[in-house]
């Protein structure tokens, strides 16, 4: 878990194990006990061939009153230095079935092998930052 | 005797030496078996305690690592409602939060753990972060904005620290579970070796068990045939068979034994009876007829006869002539005098008269050439006349004949002797009346 700060934003980012992500409509059905519900974009889907998958996410708080930001739009891009590639990331608006709306955070489930070094752009209107990691 | 005795021994040692040996190996085996389940219990024990006392402290650090995390975002939350009242004891429970995170650094070793180590150790930074926001946002009154970081990003800071410690606690169940799963896993296979180790070694004792009772009983058998053998079988003795292994070896030490004891014994029994016998004559023609019977009964087969000197006369003539030739043997020595045995004062005998050393007497019989045993008779240390037998050639008299003649050749010299005595004392008497 990372932060980074911008001239508006607290950004609190963090990469898990992959999680399932359910529309408004398979909430209603499914009634998942635990998991994410997405609020706006698509879920993403847990590739099962693979261990490498991943849930990455990024709270956005605004500096100014601490308050989750869910109306942002941010751009994310993941570079994969070990891998050798850089790929989009999409940011769906989402938060943790049990907690609710105050986990208000944008991700989506995507591949990063365990030990690969990366760095994650997050860009929000005209603010951006990097988080730079190694994934153990 | 002493080779067979070595032999025996020899015999007697491998016998007992090569069970004993193996009976050694088979304990030790045992022994090394239960030593074997006795170690694997022992390390079966360590190991689980080690595993339970390990699981014990991390769970303790990793629960201990909950509370001081929400004793940490209490503290946050006191201070933020309280305008920045009670800072320092916020910051002294983030001391206590990172105290528990090195503590837990001490216990953690699997790459899992390591993990999630990393990942709370993240998290309590992103936790110290944010709480510099709201400490900025408090001092700039901006208090909303602090309440709002607060129970925003680091309550969930705090929430997913929580969860990863819990997350530890679990893993760490889990892996003592299997952890004790190996060790019972280890134990049982250990066990299974060692209980197939002691039963095979029961088994290899019980087998050398039926294999040494075989070999005695067989040896018993074997024994009780030689015995039966060497009661019975003086003849084979005889006969002169060659022992071909120890037992028969034996059974021939016992054969001798019994054989001369037997020889002995006929020897006792024979003087008694010829003793009585000739006790019971009184006159030459009486123990002359007691010669012959006795002759009769010990070479039935036989050529055999009595030549006496008469006191008056040197020369010899046959007193008894017994056995399949009319004649006898009819030795044609004309005296005493000539006599080898006689002047030699033993027995003597002969395989053949072609053989060296060959009394020439027994040369140009009629009837071929015999063996011969001649054996003189004596009274009173003089001699009064000589035994002659003979035989096949080659095939002189045995040991037992010739001791059976000269038995009879000693009462018959005592009882000829006593009773020509007897007939010169009566003369003497007729001749002074």
């Amino acid at each position: 878990m990372l932060t980074r700060t911008t001239g508006h934003y607290l950004m609190v980012m963090d990469i898990l194990a992959p999680e399932r992500m359910y529309t408004h409509d398979e909430m209603a059905s499914l009634r998942p006990a635990d998991g994410e519900v997405v609020v706006r974009g698509h879920p993403g889907v847990i590739d099962t061939a693979t261990t490498d998958t991943r849930h990455v996410e990024v709270h956005v708080y605004g500096i100014d009153d601490g308050k989750p930001v869910v109306d942002a739009h941010p751009v994310m891009t993941m570079t994969d230095h070990t891998g050798g590639h850089t790929y989009d990331v999409d940011a769906t608006l989402m938060h943790d079935i049990v907690i609710g709306e105050p986990d208000s955070h944008y991700g989506t489930n995507t591949r990063l092998p365990a030990g690969h070094a990366f760095t994650l752009h997050v860009q929000v209107g005209d603010e951006s930052t990097d988080f730079d990691g190694v994934l153990p | 005797m002493s080779v067979g005795r070595r032999r025996r021994s020899r015999a007697a040692s491998s016998l007992a030496s090569a069970p004993t040996a193996a009976a050694v190996v088979f304990v030790a085996l045992l022994a090394a078996a239960g030593s074997w389940s006795w170690w694997a219990f022992r390390q079966s024990h360590i190991a689980t305690h080690r595993i339970e006392t390990q699981h014990l402290r991390l769970a303790a650090a990793a629960n201990e690592l909950r509370t001081e995390v929400a004793g940490m975002l209490q503290g946050q939350t006191s201070y933020v409602l309280y305008d920045g009242e009670g800072r320092a004891v916020f910051e002294a429970k983030l001391e206590r939060v990172d105290t528990a995170l090195d503590a837990l650094t001490q216990l953690v070793d699997t790459p899992s753990q390591l993990a999630l180590l990393a990942k709370m150790r993240s998290e309590v930074g992103a936790f110290r972060s944010v709480d510099t926001h709201i400490w900025s946002a408090l001092q700039a009154g901006r208090a909303d904005a602090a309440r709002s970081l607060t129970l925003g990003p680091n309550a969930l800071t705090a929430t997913f620290v929580g969860k990863d410690a819990e997350v530890l606690a679990g893993q760490t169940s889990d892996e003592r579970d299997a952890a004790l799963a190996r060790v019972v896993s280890r134990l049982r296979t250990d066990m299974a070796l060692a209980l197939g180790f002691g039963a095979g070694a029961v088994a290899g004792v019980a087998l050398l068990g039926a294999v040494t009772i075989g070999r005695l009983r067989r040896r018993l058998r074997e024994l009780d045939a030689a015995g039966r053998e060497a009661i019975t079988g003086v003849r084979s003795l005889l006969a002169g068979d060659e022992p071909d292994d120890e037992v028969t070896r034996a059974s021939t030490v016992l054969n001798t034994l019994v054989g001369r004891w037997q020889t002995a014994q006929d020897r006792v029994d024979r003087d008694r009876t010829l003793g009585a016998g000739f006790d019971r004559v009184s006159t030459e023609a009486e123990a002359r007829s007691m010669v012959a019977d006795a002759l009769r009964e010990l070479v039935p087969g036989q050529s055999v006869e009595l030549l006496l000197a008469d006191e008056l006369e040197p020369t010899v003539s046959p007193a008894v002539v017994h056995g399949n030739l009319p004649g006898g043997p009819a030795c044609p020595v004309p005296g005493l005098g000539s006599c080898a045995a006689v002047r030699e004062g033993r027995t003597l005998v002969f395989s053949s008269p072609n053989e060296l050393g060959a009394c020439p007497k027994l040369s140009g019989r009629p009837y071929g050439a015999v063996s011969a045993a001649c054996v003189p008779v004596t009274f009173l240390g003089r001699p009064v006349g000589v035994l002659h037998v003979i035989g096949n050639e080659s095939v002189p008299p045995d040991e037992l004949t010739v001791d059976g003649l000269q038995a009879i050749a000693t009462h018959a010299g005592h009882a000829i002797g006593e009773a020509r005595a007897d007939a010169l004392a009566g003369l003497d008497l007729d001749l002074d009346v």
